[in-house]
């Protein structure tokens, strides 16, 4: 028989060991020395084995010993420091020596050696049981209630087991509820309250009560490591089992971001870097045009406001942002380039609850909880200040002057209904608004640009969203999605910009899972826009395409009210015609009214499990997209011009190592064709149509992405792409780089948790320059008085090689109810001058580079309950 | 539409032009060769119209004019293919004459190249003349120390009747240097080194036509001043307005130093231009 007496250990152990650790201490900490901050704490005990039928000189012997405990947690050298005799201390010093530690920490989050004094008590067997007398009366049995809280968050800790023991016997056991409650009753009054939720510190309580006490505590149990929240994945092929992940707090602490998630997708691989950091999504060599974002599966007019400030839709209502940048399956279309799918997560169904950020341009605040009746409530919104602080910097003898410096805002109601586990209803009503107002007091060396320049963009949308499963093999999502936005700019008294748009668009996709080794998905996406125009402004230059003054282009009136409808359908098959292969071909059929056309995209792709841990996959496909609305007008465009076209093509492996190692390994290829182009007879013949279907392009690379993680307190990821990007605008002229050619672009990202609430997180950015066209001469614009630079070939010169350094900085302290974060995340740590592309003298001939934003340190606080 | 990008493409350079340039001397310090203004006579042409083109050329007095060029060309590639003409064959070349004018009859000289085209529409011209184009006149000037400028002016050019429009070159009504008018070739009053003075144009209200621009509003011209000195430094190139006033400084001022020479431009920012100077300031101890 063993004597195994866990609890009691347990009790010693946390009486002697934080007096035997400061005995350590040969003096006091001063205060500029480190203390010590965390004692080791003992996470498997071993019970001391004597030999049966030993005799015992009293009903409990205690041994004495000394452990040496390293920064690794484990057990080194054990001194027997008092003894109770044989067998009972060899039994001990044996079973010391194969206990396990986490380590003692200072205060600086060192792990450190200690020595620790552990008294062991051996109990002796209970005689045995005397013949039944006469029945004793049982005692009256303690009622003992309580609930199990998340420390911080207030989440109650549901499906946990509470036992009351005492040593290796159970008196009573529960299993928490829902809202984290349970009830014992113990029919002892002396025993020990444990529980050992997942991810929590344990609940380890010595219980003393009176016969018949009822007793209720609340127990507000730390977080011992974090969860695996699904928040970005890159994934390669829809639906893909093992995904890129990064936890929530990877995301918030990831410096250069601000804690948006959508941010984080600008450091996976396969993304070039957009120029002063405007947060243009250039997915795999593709125009920023050629990529889309959905929110739930509706395209999102807005993702960033003022070009990449912040994003348009609170992160608190984010739950996962999925990133494929090319061979995305056929639920998507009208794309040639890749595709960032953000999910919403339901608002908090337990508790309400609820957040508050600020930082130095803006603050927002998101709460949410629950109605009841399966309903749940929730609501974020976002606020700049800019407009406030700005005017505080600019000199007096500044040109310009701000009517309304840049202000924004954003907000999301959602309500959510879960009447069971498989149907959910959604409904989202969320909304932004950017807006500036300048005055130049002086014309810009441009003339077009005097007086006012006013800008507001702005949309409301109402979503909902919809998923059920109608039978065990059938399920379907369904969403649709009505709104307003506007845009409107006025730039001086010559050029203005007014679009109004009432838009409707909607899918459905039903899945059959048809046999074992197949399942049928089907559906549908159409999109509806009624749309006003108003302008007076030149046309847009196209990608590559030189842009001289404005006052030197003409400039074409619109007054249009047009109506265009995009339905599509599509359907895919996922065969496994072997347990570790799924083959997915699809076809997508698009019609497109603006250019009356209907587009083919038959898709494949593929994804082999060699073995555990070792993924081949691969897609090949056609993606085709409609020409711009602008470019199709009756009269400012071509009618006449195809949809372009990409085809796209993927190899790739994953292979996880270790368990803590995960590397995604991919090559493309793509073509591209049908592209539309300025027409350059146009300026000459307007006869001629401004665009063409005439550009052709290819773009090719590899992508890999190597993640680490080792256990809670260390994460880190490598991502480097190299990736080549070029077009050909017309048949004969020369190929040229794509405008963000980036042939290599390394990011590497680290996360720390260096415990005691802090954390910290650095960023490093290699990335080849941008091209650029270089200026070869001049001419001066009589008729504007401007000067028009003369350019040599597209994109034949690179800007200088980018490299930036970011660190952020978290502490966090969790108090009962609610916890407090402080961050400092700072940009560009060792201040260095990237340059992003020229300024010319007003003749051009002389230049010098235009550097972006310098060191860059931003303070942030949020509060979460 | 990517309209967000629009707005960026729009409005962010506005913005951006505000720095441009920062480290350099200004368009406005007269250092070398310089084009400043070629004006039309008139402002659009019709089919019968002969236009009368008077560049202004500032020559800076270290040097002297070597060479100049003016060609017309009649169907022209635009801004950004650097104002090169379409159809190289068709761009000629006009004379000076003795007040530094040249002449041309656009429509004929159109006519004259489509006719050397016959009627095709090779190199992307219109089958057909349109009933009205932007028609191109190409500057080069050169100077003896080697400096070089190119220029160029777009005119409008109705090929079936005159123009539809009244549509002028803007008249200067008066220049304010300090507290005195002054008149084209005067002196104004001294400015010590290191001091300034205000300098204020005035554009006849009358001389800014009405028009109806792309969108079909019916506007203003508006009067936009250039402004332009040998020496010192202006606190701002130009300004918008009927009546405008920038300070200019004597500071930065180049050996000899005796003086600064003042020119101003005004554009109605349909073709419409006028210039006035030289200014003279003499530069105090």
């Amino acid at each position: 028989m063993t004597f195994i007496f866990r609890s009691l250990l347990w009790a010693v152990f946390s009486f002697v060991l934080p007096a035997a650790v400061l005995a350590q201490e040969s003096e006091p900490a001063s205060a500029e020395e480190p203390g010590l901050a965390v004692a080791p704490k003992l996470i498997e005990l071993i019970a001391a084995e004597v030999p049966p039928d030993t005799p015992f000189p009293a009903p409990e012997v205690a041994v004495t010993m000394e452990i040496e405990v390293d920064e690794r947690g484990a057990v080194g050298e054990v001194r027997l420091a008092g003894g109770a005799g044989e067998p009972f201390d060899s039994a001990a010093l044996a079973a010391a020596r194969k206990f396990r530690f986490e380590p003692a920490r200072l205060t600086t989050g060192e792990a450190v050696p200690v020595t620790v004094t552990f008294r062991m008590r051996i109990q002796a067997p209970p005689p045995p049981e005397p013949a039944p007398a006469a029945a004793e009366k049982p005692p009256e049995p303690v009622v003992f209630s309580g609930f199990l809280i998340e420390r911080g968050t207030r989440r109650p800790l549901s499906g946990v087991e509470v036992s009351a023991r005492i040593g290796e016997d159970v008196l009573a056991r529960a299993v928490t509820a829902e809202n984290g409650s349970f009830r014992l009753e113990v029919p002892a009054p002396d025993f020990e309250l444990t529980a050992y939720p997942a991810g929590h510190e344990p609940l380890l309580l010595r219980v003393q009560a009176e016969p018949g006490e009822q007793r209720s505590e609340r127990f507000y149990l730390e977080l011992a490591e974090q969860p695996y929240e699904i928040v970005v994945r890159a994934t390669r092929i829809k639906r893909e089992v093992t995904q890129q992940v990064i936890t929530r707090r990877e995301v918030e602490r990831l410096p250069g971001t601000q804690g948006d998630t959508l941010k984080v997708v600008q450091n996976l691989p396969g993304v070039a870097r957009a120029s002063f950091g405007s947060g243009a999504l250039i997915l795999r060599g593709a125009s920023p045009d050629d990529s889309g974002v959905f929110l739930e599966g509706q395209p999102i007019p807005l993702l960033y406001h003022f070009g990449g400030l912040r994003s348009a839709f609170h992160p608190a209502f984010l739950e996962s942002v999925t990133f494929t940048p090319g061979n995305f399956g056929p639920d998507y279309g009208r794309l040639m380039g890749g595709v960032v799918e953000v999910k919403v997560r339901d608002p908090a169904d337990d508790l309400f609850r609820g957040q508050a950020d600020v930082n130095l341009y803006d603050a927002g605040f998101a709460l949410e909880g629950p109605l009841g009746g399966g309903w749940s409530l929730g609501g974020a919104f976002h606020r700049s200040y800019i407009d406030t602080l700005l005017p505080l910097f600019l000199p007096d003898d500044t040109p310009l002057s701000f009517d309304s410096a840049p202000r924004y805002y954003d907000y999301q109601l959602l309500a959510s209904w879960k009447p069971s586990e498989s149907r959910r209803l959604r409904l989202l009503f969320y909304g932004s608004m950017d807006k500036v107002e300048i005055l130049f007091k002086r014309p810009a060396s441009d003339p077009v640009i005097r007086g006012d320049l006013d800008a507001r963009l702005m949309f409301h949308y109402l979503q909902a969203h919809y998923r059920d499963r109608p039978a065990p093999d059938l399920s379907q999502e369904s969403s649709a999605q009505l709104g307003y936005r506007a845009i409107e700019t006025q730039i001086g008294p010559d050029l203005f910009f007014r679009l109004r748009q009432f838009g409707f668009s909607g899918r459905t996709s039903w899945e059959w899972e048809a046999k074992r080794w197949l399942s049928l998905r089907a559906g549908m996406d159409i999109r509806v826009n009624r749309t006003w125009l108003e302008a007076n402004s030149p046309l847009r230059p196209t990608e590559g395409e030189n842009n001289p003054p404005t006052s030197t282009r003409q400039v074409f009136g619109i007054d249009r009210e047009q109506v265009f409808y995009n339905p599509a359908a599509f359907l895919e098959a996922t065969f496994r015609p072997a347990k570790e292969l799924q083959l997915m071909p699809s076809l997508r059929l698009d019609w497109y009214r603006e250019i009356e056309r209907f587009t083919l995209d038959p898709r494949l792709a593929a994804r082999w499990q060699v073995r555990e841990g070792t993924v081949l996959k691969g897609g090949v496909g056609y993606f085709q997209q409609p020409p711009q609305p602008d470019q199709v007008d009756e009269v400012l465009g071509n009618p006449d011009l195809m949809a372009q076209r990409s085809s796209h093509t993927s190899l790739g492996i994953e292979q996880r190592l270790f368990g803590a190692l995960e590397i995604d390994f991919s090559g493309f290829y793509k073509w591209l064709d049908r592209l539309s182009v300025r027409n350059p007879e146009f300026y000459a013949n307007p006869e001629a149509g401004p665009y063409l279907s005439a550009g052709v392009g290819r773009i090719y690379g590899i992508e890999l992405l190597i993640k680490a993680r080792v256990g809670e307190w260390f994460s880190a990821w490598l991502a480097y792409t190299f990736q080549r990007s070029f077009r050909k605008d017309r048949p004969g002229e020369p190929e040229r780089r794509f405008d963000f050619d980036q042939p290599h672009i390394l990011t590497v990202v680290g996360t720390f948790d260096i415990g005691r609430g802090w954390s910290a997180g650095l960023r490093f950015r290699l990335v080849s320059g941008n091209p650029a066209t270089p200026v070869i001469g001049s001419i001066y614009d009589a008729g504007s008085g401007t000067w028009v630079p003369v350019y040599g070939p597209v994109n034949s010169e690179r800007l200088a090689t980018f490299h930036q350094l970011d660190v952020r900085v978290d502490k966090t302290w969790t108090f009962d109810r609610w916890k407090l974060s402080l961050y400092l995340d700072v940009q560009n740590v060792y201040n260095q001058g990237n340059q992003e592309g020229w300024s010319y003298s007003f003749d051009y001939r002389q230049r010098s580079a235009v550097t972006g934003l310098p060191i860059l340190p931003l303070l942030g606080v949020k509060g979460e309950w | 539409m990517k309209t967000q990008l629009l707005w960026m493409m729009l409005a962010l350079p506005a913005l951006a032009l505000w720095g441009c340039g920062s480290d350099f001397d200004p368009p406005s310090y007269l250092s070398d060769l310089r084009v400043l203004a070629m004006v039309a006579d008139p402002v659009e042409a019709g089919p019968q119209d002969e236009v009368r083109i008077a560049p202004a050329v500032f020559v800076h007095p270290s040097t002297a004019l070597s060479e100049r060029r003016l060609t017309f060309c009649p169907f022209s590639l635009g801004a950004s293919a650097g104002f090169r003409c379409a159809v190289a064959e068709c761009e000629t070349a006009l004379s000076f004459e003795a007040d530094e004018s040249a002449r041309a009859r656009p429509y004929d000289l159109l006519l004259a190249c489509a006719a050397r085209l016959g009627g095709g529409s090779g190199g992307g011209i219109p089958q057909e003349i349109p009933e009205s184009l932007e028609v191109l006149y190409r500057l080069e000037v050169k100077a003896e120390n080697g400096d070089a400028r190119l220029a160029a002016l777009r005119q409008r050019l109705w090929t079936r009747s005159a123009p539809p429009a009244q549509n002028r070159n803007p008249v200067v009504q008066s220049v304010k240097i300090g507290d005195s008018e002054v008149l084209p070739g005067g002196t104004a009053a001294a400015v010590p080194l290191g001091g300034e003075i205000e300098v204020t144009v005035r554009t006849d209200p009358q001389s800014l036509d009405s028009f109806v621009d792309a969108s079909g509003r019916e506007r203003q011209e508006d009067a936009v001043v250039s402004f332009y000195a040998t020496a010192g430094r202006f606190d701002f190139d130009q300004a918008a307005g009927t009546e405008v006033s920038v300070t200019w400084k004597a500071n930065d001022i180049a050996p000899p130093g005796e003086r600064a020479e003042m020119y101003f431009v005004l554009r109605d920012l349909r073709g419409g231009q006028a210039v006035t100077g030289p200014y003279r300031v003499p530069i105090g101890p």
